[in-house]
């Protein structure tokens, strides 16, 4: 398989007064196109400033991140916010939908983003919400939102899409649907996933797992026969 | 609840501009609020006491001439108390290469004196028959110094004089000798006082009066004697007569002190206003920010109250800076505005007094408009339920469609922006109301400082287009007076006209006013409402100012009375038609064509003033011709009036454009306030755009666009405000003699819609540029 993201030596740190906090200390990591890769490991071990570094929010300090071609680590603000748009996707915990714009309309602003855009539409049906079209998200509940937030993400098509916490605000019914969703857009486009959790079950349905700990990789696992989300057990 | 406090804090310095930009805009309020309070308070109660100490009259009244040993018969009219009589008259002063005629109106003074006493500096009892004291106004023009020698000319002879001092006098704070001037030329009028022997001797009037002053008993007021006291003295050429409010000194004082009134109250409620508003904008996004954590701490067990108090304590010292910060500046500038009022006024010895009352006053009215707007604020808090705080509100728009040529002619970031709007009414609403108001203000403040001038210049350009207005010693017959103009050379155009002073009588009430005789179809003296539009004079009936008509309650087509020195004899009077009111700017004229004065007064046409326009490079030489005349009493250059008009206005205009630079400044605060607060609150809105990977042109062109929708509106909402403003500006400016018809003309609307733009389109820059500042990963930690 082609890969698709690469990081050598990725540091990050955060300066906050005299104080330096290494968030990062040199990650190393190949990602493949269409592998779904889940990063496991306890809070503040670093797994969520990765994601946002592949994502492109936060820059890294040292090392370097490829994405096929492109040096991402090389991007001024300009390029990360054209990377992000091209090429990237994400779900967030808390969802941040747009309180303004209704169910429909926040998957049809990513539509807008893109060059090459799923139809809102239907994705609104695929997150089986197309009677909740006219909703704003304060009038949805969590899943529903979630589901929204996933919509959106996938509307863009992205080449790689990052989950951050996705299903951290929900419960387990609903955990798994939108696991579900997310193995679908994997396997129906083969696009490229990753998964930030501390909920080691979810590794159960990944192709890949990155184990983290204390800023690095602690080690990296192969799943050779992923379960399904319903036969994970929560 | 310290804790809370703390997050209150924390709150504040995250938004330090807003909280500094409120407590700006209150303290100008109090500035203005506390400036203008103890301008008056000071102002009112000096002159109170000046006028006490000074014994003045209850009455006053002017006559060709009493003899002295005659007073006494007003003495016995029943309800008079005391009575005073004084000798006046006009000399001319000779100044060494002076071209102009100057006059000094001349009161004898006697340390015998028991009313309207004049006041001496420095301080003599006793005056040598050969000293003279100036009015400080004239003697600081022409640089005349205690022990000059000045010449004077009266009845026709030359005597010298020596300047003793200064000379004030309660009567003749602001002399004014013609009766159609506005206000003084102390350049070519002023007042000076001599000793009764000295200005007997040379006025060649012994033992006589001109001037009486009368006391009331008590009891009695002046309705109730002056009928009599005018039968008394209509025996000796009764001029005028009027009661202590009419008199024209303290008619000018008080009637200053009540307009300024009106807008100590008007400009500081509407700056206590603007704070109130955003203020309140202030505290409810605030509120609306810490919603959860507000629920949380009811969930926690905090009462509504212990929530409150913590607001309340920030409002409190908002109100406290605002009443403070600005305190030293408002006395500092009462005080010379009390000073130049003096000066100007004439009045000597009086002393600005700081009354704390007033600062009190002041910051308790701040502290109580600062908890209003925070109440108001944070009233929210009290709704809030711990349970729904946890999810955010949904916009109360509703579901609001876009028509379809939106979808059509727009892009989606367009769309986004107008979505935005329409679907948050409420903050489109106050932030299209921060527009407005600094737009409002901005074109409609700095309206009066314009107008009065236009007003004053129009004056003197389209009403009184002469150069020099000639003021004869006495009336002369109309043809005599027209050759005179004709004698004279280097006059381009020049005509004859006359002014009167008459008693003119309404329904049931009666001014003195001045009546002008003009001549129709002249370009140096017209007829002229403040919208420009122009009146014949007609010989069939008075055209009347609005201001007089409003003061005698008549309207056009009604009869009034007509009496006057040299039109009719004393006691009688002529009934004449009012045929037209117009709304003019200044003064309670009436106005009456040439030939309607044998029509009604069956008299022969006469003059007293020459209108001349001179040729250009001619004016010292008409001026010279003019000053070897011996029957002139002065000489108005109108370029000099429309100064000393100017100089009269000063100090209105000067705390209106005082107020236009407030105006100014408050607006550039609101909009950066509001619209910064509008902005910033959807941080997490515009974050995750970023995420999505919008780029800063592009949500940059989102809020553009939203603002310029509300920023539209806003301007739109300002129109129908500035208006407002503009009436209750003419409102509160107006006096029973003034009218300054404020225009708010289209550069104005230019210049305060640019202002608002640049205003507008700085906020969201500055605010957008702390916007792309923010740490993504930090904005998508929120929880909505």
């Amino acid at each position: 398989m082609k890969e698709i993201l690469r990081a050598e030596g990725m540091v990050k740190e955060f300066v906050t007064g005299d104080i330096v906090l290494r968030a990062l200390k040199g990650v190393d990591f190949s990602i493949n196109e269409g592998e779904f890769v889940v990063v496991l490991g306890p809070s503040g071990s670093g797994k969520s400033t990765m994601l946002n570094i592949i994502g492109g929010i936060e820059t890294i300090t040292d090392g370097k991140l490829f994405y096929n071609n492109i040096a991402v680590h090389d991007l001024n603000k300009s390029g990360l916010s054209d990377y992000r748009r091209k090429y990237v996707g994400f779900i967030f915990q808390f969802y941040n939908l747009m309180p303004n714009l209704t169910a429909y309309e926040n998957i049809a602003l990513a539509a807008e983003l893109s060059s090459d855009p799923l139809n809102a539409k239907e994705l609104l049906a695929a997150v089986g919400l197309e009677n909740r079209a006219d909703y704003y998200p304060a009038k949805m509940s969590g899943g529903q939102q979630q589901r929204v937030a996933i919509a959106r993400a996938l509307c863009k098509n992205p080449d790689i899409l990052l989950c951050d916490e996705p299903t951290g605000a929900l419960d387990i019914k609903t955990g798994v649907e939108v696991l579900k969703l997310l193995l679908d857009f994997n396997q129906k486009y083969h696009k490229t996933i990753l998964v930030v959790t501390h909920n080691a079950d979810i590794a159960k349905v990944a192709d890949k797992v990155f184990y983290f700990r204390d800023g690095n990789i602690e080690r990296v696992a192969i799943n050779e026969s992923p379960l399904t989300p319903d036969e994970v057990e929560w | 609840m310290r804790q809370y406090f703390k997050n209150i804090l924390r709150t504040i310095l995250q938004n330090k501009i807003s909280y500094i930009g409120a407590v700006l805009i209150i303290s100008m309020g109090s500035l203005i609020y506390v400036t203008f309070s103890e301008f008056l308070i000071n102002l009112d109660v000096e002159t109170d006491m000046y006028f006490a100490e000074r014994n003045f009259a209850d009455l006053f009244a002017t006559v060709a001439g009493m003899p002295k040993d005659e007073l006494n018969r007003l003495e016995s009219v029943e309800g008079v108390d005391r009575v005073f009589g004084r000798l006046e008259g006009d000399i001319r002063l000779l100044l060494d290469g002076q071209a102009q005629v100057i006059t000094l109106h001349v009161q004898a003074y006697s340390p015998d004196d028991t009313m309207n006493i004049l006041t001496l500096d420095p301080a003599a009892t006793e005056i040598e028959d050969d000293e003279i004291y100036l009015s400080p106004k004239i003697a600081k023009i022409y640089g005349i110094q205690k022990g000059d020698q000045l010449r004077v000319v009266a009845n026709k002879k030359t005597y010298t004089l020596v300047c003793a001092g200064y000379g004030f006098s309660p009567e003749y704070m602001d002399a004014t000798a013609d009766e159609s001037m506005m206000t003084s030329d102390c350049s070519v009028y002023d007042t000076a006082v001599m000793s009764v022997a000295g200005l007997e001797k040379i006025l060649g009037q012994k033992n006589m009066v001109t001037n009486v002053g009368v006391m009331t008993s008590k009891g009695y007021t002046y309705s109730d004697i002056h009928h009599n006291v005018e039968q008394v003295l209509s025996d000796y050429g009764l001029e005028a007569i009027c009661e202590r409010k009419d008199q024209e000194a303290f008619d000018a004082l008080k009637g200053e002190v009540e307009s300024y009134e009106v807008i100590v109250l008007f400009i500081p409620t509407i700056f206590m206003a603007v704070t109130i508003f955003m203020l309140y904008i202030i505290l409810k996004k605030n509120v609306d920010k810490d919603r959860i954590l507000i629920g949380t701490m009811k969930a926690f067990g905090a009462s509504d109250l212990e929530l409150l108090r913590a607001y309340i304590v920030q409002a409190l010292f908002i109100g406290l800076a605002g009443g403070i910060l600005l305190l030293v500046p408002a006395e500092l500038l009462g005080k010379y505005l009390f000073d130049d009022d003096m000066v100007f006024y004439n009045i000597p010895g009086r002393i600005f007094k700081p009354h704390p009352e007033v600062w009190l006053k002041s910051i308790g009215i701040d502290v109580f408009i600062s908890i209003l707007a925070v109440f108001l604020g944070v009233i929210d808090v009290m709704r809030i339920n711990p349970a729904e705080s946890m999810r955010s509100k949904a916009p109360a728009g509703g579901d609001v469609k876009l028509p379809a040529f939106c979808n059509r002619i727009l892009n989606s970031r367009q769309k986004l922006g107008l979505m935005a709007v329409v679907r948050n009414k409420a903050r489109a609403f106050v932030i299209a109301i921060a527009v407005a108001m600094p737009f409002a203000m901005t074109c409609s403040f700095p309206t009066f400082g314009r107008n009065a001038d236009k007003g004053i210049e129009d004056q003197f350009t389209k009403i009184e287009g002469y150069d020099l207005k000639v003021r004869l010693n006495e009336y002369i017959p109309y043809e005599e007076a027209e050759s005179l103009v004709r004698s004279l050379d280097g006059i381009s155009e020049g005509e004859a006209i006359a002014s009167y002073s008459i008693k003119i009588t309404g329904t049931n009430k009666y001014e003195y006013a001045p009546l002008l005789i003009l001549n129709p179809g002249s370009n140096l003296f017209r007829i002229m409402s403040y919208e420009e539009k122009f009146y014949e004079p007609r010989e069939d009936g008075l055209i009347i100012s609005h201001h007089l008509a409003d003061k005698l309650h008549v309207s056009c087509g009604d009869l009034v009375e007509v009496e006057g020195v040299g039109l009719t004899n004393t006691g009688q009077s002529v009934k004449m038609m009012v045929v037209d009111i117009v709304p003019d700017t200044f003064g309670l004229n009436c106005y009456l064509a040439g030939d309607g004065v044998e029509r009604y007064f069956s008299l022969n046409r006469q003059g007293n003033l020459l209108l001349l326009n001179v040729e250009k490079g001619r004016m010292e030489d008409v001026l010279d011709q003019l000053s070897k005349r011996k029957n002139i009493s002065y000489i108005v250059d109108s370029r000099k009036a429309t100064d000393s008009y100017k100089y009269m206005m000063e100090t209105t205009v000067m705390m209106i454009d005082l107020m236009a630079i407030f105006s100014v400044i408050s607006g550039v605060l609101i909009i950066y306030n509001v619209m910064g607060i509008s902005i910033r609150e959807r941080k997490n809105e515009f974050g995750t755009m970023m995420v999505l990977g919008m780029n800063v042109s592009e949500i940059s062109e989102i809020v553009f666009f939203e603002q310029f929708i509300n920023f539209f509106f806003g301007i739109l909402f300002g129109f129908p405000i500035a208006e407002l403003f503009r009436r209750l500006i003419i409102y509160a400016s107006a006096s029973d003699t003034e009218t300054v018809m404020l225009t708010i003309t289209p550069d104005l609307y230019l210049v305060s819609f640019v202002l608002c733009a640049l205003a507008a389109i700085v906020s969201v820059i500055l605010v957008l540029r702390e916007l792309f500042e923010i740490q993504l990963t930090d904005v998508l930690k929120v929880r909505e």
